[in-house]
């Protein structure tokens, strides 16, 4: 929804079929019947169930990064964040630390890469892309530098539930992701922060001019991806059962694409929450559905390369009419 | 007088480590990349050092990608060091950058992944063909001859994971009543690696085996196994002893992994370039071979490894 959401007054059906997602959840729709059709285990409990624990991982990331690129900026170490966070939190889980302060410690340790991130590009003004190509390499450097490419695999029993449980016969991962979404909806549609946010997208020189404090928000943008990052990678601690020391690697581009195929846009002002959830179910949606068709291995790249630019022409097309 | 000599006295003092050091061979070793894989590779690389009097030092590309490796080797030979021993990103893509370290002086070897088409003078290393044999033959006996078998490997343009598993397809075939349901690629991701083990779960109901032919492999399909309940239920084997295999290894999840002779890689290393530097002649590959490790010796492996060159 731009900033210019306009007022009620439509049945709740014809303003579904014309909300900007409508298309990519069509098409997510289409590939999941096709794909059911052809592969019918793809629809069975067991493997929903783990396809929306995968979108929740990559779903969390690509909310954090959305509220970057709708000020028209983008967050390239939020893959080595992920990393980073978890293997702080893990770090501090193996020394017998109760595992709730331990996330704690690991999301702070995120955050503070964010907050870095936040000022070198709204107070020094570096271009995100620099500032957060240079966090990318000092993040993952770090992570490699204090554990020497070893896991850490004593994490405690109790903190394995976090990505291994369920709840009402959904994984904990997704109800986890279903609140962030929530929660992001809500600032991004209701509270002023939110407006601005997308203001700032839409044209950042007339927002500053109308007495906006431009800096702060974008400062408080990056600690936001940071923090949605150190979440996911914190998680996957839990996946894991150990905190891997590459983990992430390679996030900041499904993060993206996830983003970019839910309808937001690269230069800013526009882009949406459900967007972002639907684009990142459409990449893990294909990922199963490749191995579950049994399509040859060779091609699973190339295949995922087509579609995820066949989704973004199409949601461009659809914004034209 | 004696401030003159003792002057003199000091210089040459201070330069004779200088003038020593220059008598003292340098040999790099240039991994792949940062990762615990190649820990074992230097700890033979130093001891073997240690042995004959050589100097060592290691430079790790910051990430697993050829530039980065050429640019490590192009720095070596500005610096002048006696011998590289490199553990080849890519085959073609280095032979430019070896025929120039070659060109000035410095002796080439590659040890754990060969650049057959570069002038490095020898392979030290698995063989990795014979390596998925061996292991294929063993997976075989553990199926008792008969299951499905699926297998993870961690990049599919990898020649030296696809050496593995054609070696171990090929042992494999010698059992008809085994099938092997296909190869996964878990493009060298933990994350992905679970994602797809957890796929082919879905996918083949009846799979009786997985193994993999890169290290992350292993464990992580020993995450999804044990997540499941399925742990020893399907066979699960892989290369590589990272900690989380050994573990595994140790719960009764992953039935064995492949230990390829890293310190001996090493340590063959310096003896190679050692020799090459006096002019001898070396031979093109010398398989360094495999160890496999299983409950039985999880512990002691690492020992018996090193005690083959502990004189």
């Amino acid at each position: 929804m731009d900033a210019t959401a306009s007022a009620g007054g439509r049945s709740l059906g014809a303003s579904l079929l014309r909300t900007k997602e409508s298309a990519i959840l069509l098409a997510l729709l289409i590939m999941m019947v096709v794909i059911g059709v052809i592969a019918p285990r793809f629809i069975s409990g067991t493997n929903l169930f783990q396809v929306s624990r995968q979108v929740a991982f990559v779903a969390i990331v690509a909310l954090g990064e959305l509220f970057v690129i709708l000020t028209g900026g983008i967050d390239l170490s939020v893959g080595s964040i992920m990393g980073w966070s978890g293997v702080a939190a893990a770090w501090a889980m193996s020394l017998g630390v109760n595992p709730a302060l331990a996330v704690l410690f690991g999301i702070l340790a995120g955050v503070a890469m964010g907050a870095i991130n936040g000022s070198l590009i709204a107070f020094v003004k570096v271009p995100p892309f620099i500032a957060t190509l240079g966090m990318l390499q000092f993040a993952h450097g770090n992570v490699l530098g204090l554990t020497k490419g070893w896991p850490i695999t004593a994490i405690p029993k109790s903190f394995l539930w976090v990505a291994q449980g369920d709840f009402l016969f959904v994984p904990v991962p997704v109800w986890i992701g279903l609140v962030i979404a929530v929660i992001a909806h809500v600032v991004l549609t209701y509270t002023a922060f939110g407006r601005r946010t997308y203001a700032i997208g839409g044209n950042e020189q007339a927002t500053f001019l109308s007495g906006i404090d431009v800096d702060r928000i974008k400062f408080a943008l990056y600690m936001i991806s940071s923090a949605c990052a150190a979440v996911s990678g914190i998680i996957l601690v839990s996946r894991f059962s150990s905190a891997q020391p590459d983990t992430g690697t390679g996030w900041e581009l499904d993060a993206i694409a996830a983003a970019v195929i839910g309808g937001t846009s690269l230069a800013g002002g526009s882009g949406s929450v459900l967007g972002v959830v639907i684009g990142a179910c459409i990449m893990a949606v294909l990922r199963n559905g490749l191995v579950l068709m049994r399509v040859s291995p060779y091609w699973h790249i190339s295949i995922i390369g087509v579609v995820i630019v066949l989704a973004a022409v199409l949601d461009v097309k659809t914004k034209r009419t | 007088m004696k401030t003159k000599l003792v002057r003199a006295l000091l210089l040459v003092a201070a330069l004779a480590p200088v003038v020593a050091n220059a008598a003292e061979k340098t040999f790099v070793m240039v991994p792949k990349g940062v990762h615990p894989y190649y820990e074992p590779c230097y700890e033979g690389f130093k001891a073997a050092a240690q042995k004959y009097g050589v100097k060592v030092d290691k430079v790790d590309p910051q990430k697993f990608e050829l530039p980065l490796q050429v640019k490590v080797i192009e720095d070596l030979i500005a610096q002048h060091v006696d011998g590289i021993a490199i553990s080849a990103l890519d085959d073609a893509g280095l032979v430019p950058v070896i025929a120039d370290a070659t060109k000035a002086g410095i002796k080439v070897i590659t040890f754990d992944a060969p650049a057959p088409s570069s002038a490095a003078l020898e392979y030290i290393g698995t063989d990795n063909e014979s390596a998925g044999v061996a292991a294929g033959k063993k997976m075989a006996e553990l199926m008792k001859g008969k299951g499905n078998i699926v297998i993870l490997q961690g990049g599919l343009g990898a020649t030296n994971l696809n050496l593995r598993t054609k070696g171990f397809k090929a042992a494999l075939a010698k059992s008809p009543g085994i099938k092997v349901l296909e190869v996964v690629d878990e493009q060298g991701d933990f994350n992905i690696s679970m994602n797809k083990t957890e796929a082919v779960l879905q996918t083949y109901p009846d799979v009786t085996a997985i193994f993999s032919v890169s290290a992350e492999g292993a464990p992580a399909a020993a995450q999804v196994l044990k997540q499941q309940g399925k742990a020893g239920k399907i066979l699960l084997a892989g290369f590589d002893d990272l900690k989380d295999t050994l573990e595994g290894i140790r719960d009764g999840t992953v039935a064995f992994c492949l230990v390829q002779k890293t310190f001996k890689m090493g340590w063959l290393s310096v003896e190679a370039l050692l020799d090459a530097t006096k002019g001898k002649k070396l031979p093109k590959v010398t398989d360094t071979g495999v160890l496999f490790v299983t409950k039985d010796n999880v512990g002691s492996y690492m020992d018996e490894m090193k005690k083959e060159f502990a004189k």
